[in-house]
């Protein structure tokens, strides 16, 4: 029955999904009041409802383990942990999916609830959403349903991946889903504003809250699964340049600057159709991500189901997405308005620099991800596109970008006054060659890109606090306070993700050997005595865990894994953090020593200060959510003050 | 699927009205918002039903295992019986018959790993010579063929247990014919073989893997894990000639160390094995009656016999065969 109910209440969200962008739209083109408009609104929240209770169907599939459903069969065994059994329900292609537009029924509530002010555009904005949700549910409905049947059941399943057995991974992809999905939202105001001819500066007004919230999410799954990476795949790295990486770091790029283009555009409405165009473009940039990941078209470690039917209607909804947004852009940038003008060493200037560097990072990763899939679909000659590439082509820009990022807060808006801003910066600027000249000193021998990210990493830091210090004092309202934190905050971040990759950049090499119990190893100044090695079997794992005793104190207990369900060997490392870094261990392969005795694969490795990458991301989301809430205050603010206002008038007339 | 029926079409109607409820303000607002209910729940169903089983009920595995349990073993597949083993050790995690029978299961079906882990669970509960038997003997599979350290401490404390369990003193004798002490070796499995009745289908197929491995030349090819022959042609390199004057000299040497030693067991069987297989059929039946005038005990007399009847120096009566060789 559960399948069933599941599979009926799917149908039911992509019929309500339909009346939904009918009503809705009728609705709008009434201004957004009536019986239509309250249908178009009701819609959104049954289809919230319906795809939330399919949803929670699922799980409960996955705790009963009803293996007569093909999803659960693939994705879950009996003696699986609880916490995996839940997290299988997003764990594949077709859960993710049912995730996917639930968050898309989710974000069309949050715009019918808190979208724009003007009940029109919200009303058009809904109707927006709701042709994105038609796309999806359909795709899921029809080539991805997680509630088709396996007859005759299986006994038992094939268990979820043990390397997404993780509760890092058990998160990342709700939040990274948040983020894509997130971004639907700026795409449906952005192409409803176009519809109403909205000016830019409301439009700007309008979609900033929902891509800040979008954004925020998706620094938070992406930070999520670099972390995730670095202590589970077992070798230590935390970015690879993987496609499926370069997928959500170029709406994350994109974000960014809309988040910066979009500030412009509300408080000053400059670059109206440039904001416009990037809300739009993100989404599209999330949902090329989508394709890249489900379609089969490139191999991963995050690839999966691997389907190039799939692939097709993905492909269909990109081009529907994209054709549909921007023709509407094409037709209608017009009516967006043209700003007022500013000089080029304003605030405007800075952060229209800024988005120009973002904007091309995500060209050149776009490039480097997508250039060896066309030219392999085009017959071309298998070729492959690493870090060499991306070093030399997105790093240049980055750190440009970081060159300017700490500048623009002291910088006034439109002219003038530029020289007396940047006096505030002085300080900071002073801080540069400090930082260049310590980043020498520190990493005698380091890579020069290294050198410069750590400078940089403090150039930026210091711009940050400067800001902290000279903005918060003059903040008078609780709105203001927690929009100049959370500027300050994610800018320190961002600081500290520079740091951190910079300080990992000039890592020694690791060190793998195999010991013998009682054999001793030393690496980056630690040595560590392989005490045993012994049987330490999961609930659903075999495992033999080493014993590491460190000489400075303490004991590591790296292990490696066998999955028997998913016939499957995975490494589970062991990390002693401390403020110079993380010390790294690893188990790998019994070998047999040359006295008879068996030894085990031993790998060593030292990140210095590591920690900086995960604290800059966190801080990031921080500043992120900081600055929701400043978005929010404000808005109760100016609410409580229109009501005065229009009580005032009352009593007066 | 009545029930389903009426349930869904109850949801989708409640979802319809809900939806089309606010029309009914507006002009013609009643049958506006009529028709969209009943548009929504007929939608809604008919994109339900392309690939729909709506007669199937949900199967939750605590179904399928109460089925699996009340159901006979011999009716059910393997992977069927390791579910409701599993099931059983999941209800009572100390049924060590339970989790015995799983380690044998998943050992046969070539899963040593998680075998080894089951039967060290099993262990740990309670300590039994089968149970201990089967684990030294996964972990010779695992080890291909190998009689590890750690699998000759399970055949030792199986053996202690039950000296009469034939596989224990089977993988004793092996780890001793491994370490080259090949009089141990059939000691252990004369013992065994004067333990069982004569019978017993372990008695043939005893004698007449010992009777192969204690006649293999000692310095010959390299054995291999289980006492396989890594190689069986050391002088494939050689001419026709050359090889059968090295072969006649190697047999010449075995000879005079037997007249030396005539209580070489393995020497005695390597000499016959020779003699049959270089073509020297009369020599060869003189060695082996040589080898049952020297050894008059009845376990090596039933090893020289299967010998014998494995080089074909005398004839398999059906009568020996079903009772020494099954």
């Amino acid at each position: 029955m559960i399948a069933e109910l599941g599979r009926f209440l799917i149908a039911l969200a992509l019929a309500a999904s339909f009346a939904q962008l009918v009503f809705a739209w009728k609705g709008a083109s009434r201004g957004g009041s009536g019986g239509f408009a309250e249908a178009g609104r009701l819609a959104v929240v049954a289809v919230v409802v319906s795809a939330g209770t399919a949803f929670a169907l699922l799980i409960v599939a996955f705790l009963q383990s009803d293996f007569s459903i093909a999803y659960v069969a693939g994705h879950s065994h009996i003696d699986k942990p609880l916490l995996y059994k839940v997290a299988a329900a997003w764990g594949g292609h077709e859960g993710s999916m049912l995730l996917w537009c639930l968050m898309l029924g989710l974000f069309g509530l949050a715009i019918s609830r808190v979208g724009p002010a003007d009940p029109a555009l919200r009303l058009r904005a809904v109707s927006v959403q709701a042709i994105l949700q038609l796309l999806f549910f359909s795709f899921l409905a029809f080539a991805s349903n997680p509630f088709d049947r396996l007859l005759p059941a299986p006994v038992q399943g094939a268990d979820l991946n043990p390397i997404l057995q993780d509760p890092a991974l058990a998160v990342h992809p709700p939040l990274l889903y948040v983020g894509y999905v997130g971004l639907s939202s700026a795409f449906a105001i952005a192409a409803a504003g176009l519809i109403e001819k909205t000016p830019g500066r409301a439009l700007g007004a309008a979609l900033r809250p929902f891509a800040l919230a979008a954004w925020t999410a998706l620094t938070a799954g992406i930070a999520l699964g670099a972390w995730w990476a670095y202590y589970e795949l077992g070798w230590g790295g935390w970015w690879f340049w993987d496609p499926v990486e370069n997928a959500s770091f170029m709406p994350w790029l994109l974000g960014a600057a809309l988040i910066h283009s979009a500030i412009a555009t509300e408080k000053r409405g400059a670059f109206p159709g440039w904001t416009v165009f990037l809300a739009l473009l993100a989404f599209i940039l999330s949902t090329l991500g989508a394709f890249l990941v489900r379609s089969g078209v490139l191999t991963s470690v995050h690839a999966f189901a691997l389907d190039p039917e799939r692939g097709v209607w993905i492909l269909g909804m990109l081009a529907s997405a994209a054709v549909g947004g921007f023709a509407l852009f094409a037709l209608r940038a017009g009516s967006l308005g043209e700003g007022e003008g500013f000089e080029p060493t304003s605030r405007e200037a800075f952060i229209g620099a800024n988005n120009l560097l973002l904007a091309a990072s995500a060209g050149v990763v776009l490039v480097g991800t997508v250039y060896p899939l066309i030219l392999d679909m085009s017959g071309g000659a298998a070729v492959s596109v690493g870090p060499p590439y991306f070093n030399a082509t997105a790093t240049p820009l980055m750190i440009a970008a970081l060159v300017l990022l700490p500048l623009a807060p002291f910088l006034p808006w439109a002219n003038g006054g530029a020289r007396a801003g940047l006096a505030q910066m002085r300080a900071a600027l002073l801080l540069l060659p400090v930082a260049i000249g310590g980043g020498v000193l520190i990493w005698m021998g380091a890579p020069v890109l290294a050198v410069i990210g750590g400078a940089l990493g403090l150039w930026v830091l210091g711009g940050a606090a400067m800001d902290a210090v000279g903005a918060l004092p003059a903040a008078r309202t609780r709105a203001l306070k927690f929009a100049v934190a959370g500027r300050a905050l994610a800018h320190a971040g961002v600081g500290f993700i520079a740091l951190g990759a910079a300080a990992d950049a000039s890592r020694p090499p690791e060190l793998t050997r195999a010991l013998v119990p009682g054999e001793s190893l030393t690496h980056a100044g630690h040595t560590v005595t392989l005490e045993d090695v012994h049987r330490a079997d999961g609930q659903n794992y075999l495992a033999d865990r080493a014993t590491l005793r460190l000489e400075r104190g303490g004991i590591l207990q790296p292990e490696r894994r066998y999955y028997p369900a998913a016939d499957q060997n995975t490494r589970e490392v062991a990390i002693r953090t401390r403020l110079s870094g993380d010390f790294y261990a690893a188990i790998g392969e019994p070998r047999l020593q040359p006295d008879g005795r068996v030894g085990y694969e031993i790998r060593l490795a030292f990140h210095p200060m590591i920690w900086a990458l995960g604290l800059g991301a966190f801080m990031i989301v921080l500043g992120g959510g900081c600055a929701l809430y400043a978005r929010a205050a404000g808005r109760v603010v100016q609410r409580r003050r229109v009501a005065g206002e229009t009580a005032a008038r009352g009593a007066n007339s | 699927m009545i029930v389903f029926a009426s349930l869904a079409a109850l949801i989708a109607v409640i979802a319809g009205l809900f939806i089309a409820r606010p029309l009914a303000r507006e002009k013609h607002g009643a049958p506006i918002a009529l028709v969209t209910t009943g548009a929504i729940a007929l939608a809604a169903f008919m994109i339900y039903f392309p690939g729909a089983e709506p007669g199937e009920p949900g199967q939750p595995h605590s179904a399928t295992v109460a089925r699996l349990i009340e159901a006979d073993p011999s009716t059910l597949t393997l992977e069927e019986q390791e579910e409701r083993l599993r099931a059983l050790v999941r209800r009572e995690p100390d049924n060590t018959q339970a989790l015995a029978m799983l380690g044998r299961l998943l050992a046969a079906t070539e899963r040593e790993l998680e075998a080894v882990s089951v039967l060290e669970r099993a262990l740990r509960i309670e300590e039994s010579a089968r149970t201990l038997s089967d684990l030294g003997q996964t972990l010779v599979t695992l080890n291909e063929g190998e009689v590890t350290p750690a699998a000759s401490r399970a055949f030792e404390r199986a053996y202690e247990l039950d000296p009469a369990l034939p596989e224990p003193a089977f993988f004793l004798g092996l780890r001793a014919y491994q370490d080259g002490d090949r009089e141990a070796a059939a000691r252990y499995w004369g013992a065994i073989i004067a333990q069982l009745e004569p019978g017993d289908p372990f008695r043939g197929a005893i004698a007449a893997r010992a009777a192969d491995l204690l006649s293999r030349p000692s310095a010959g090819p390299a054995l291999g894990a289980g006492g396989e022959a890594a190689g069986e042609a050391p002088f494939a390199d050689l001419d026709p000639g050359e090889a059968e004057a090295m072969v006649a000299a190697m047999v010449d040497r075995l000879q005079a160390r037997l007249d030396e030693n005539p209580d070489d067991f393995s020497g005695w069987m390597t000499l016959v094995r020779a003699r049959a297989t270089s073509g020297q059929r009369e020599a060869a039946l003189a060695s082996l009656a040589q080898a049952q005038s020297n050894f008059d005990s009845e376990p090596r007399r039933v090893m020289l016999s299967a010998l014998a009847r494995a080089l074909g120096l005398v004839p398999v009566s059906g009568a020996q065969q079903d009772e020494e060789t099954r």
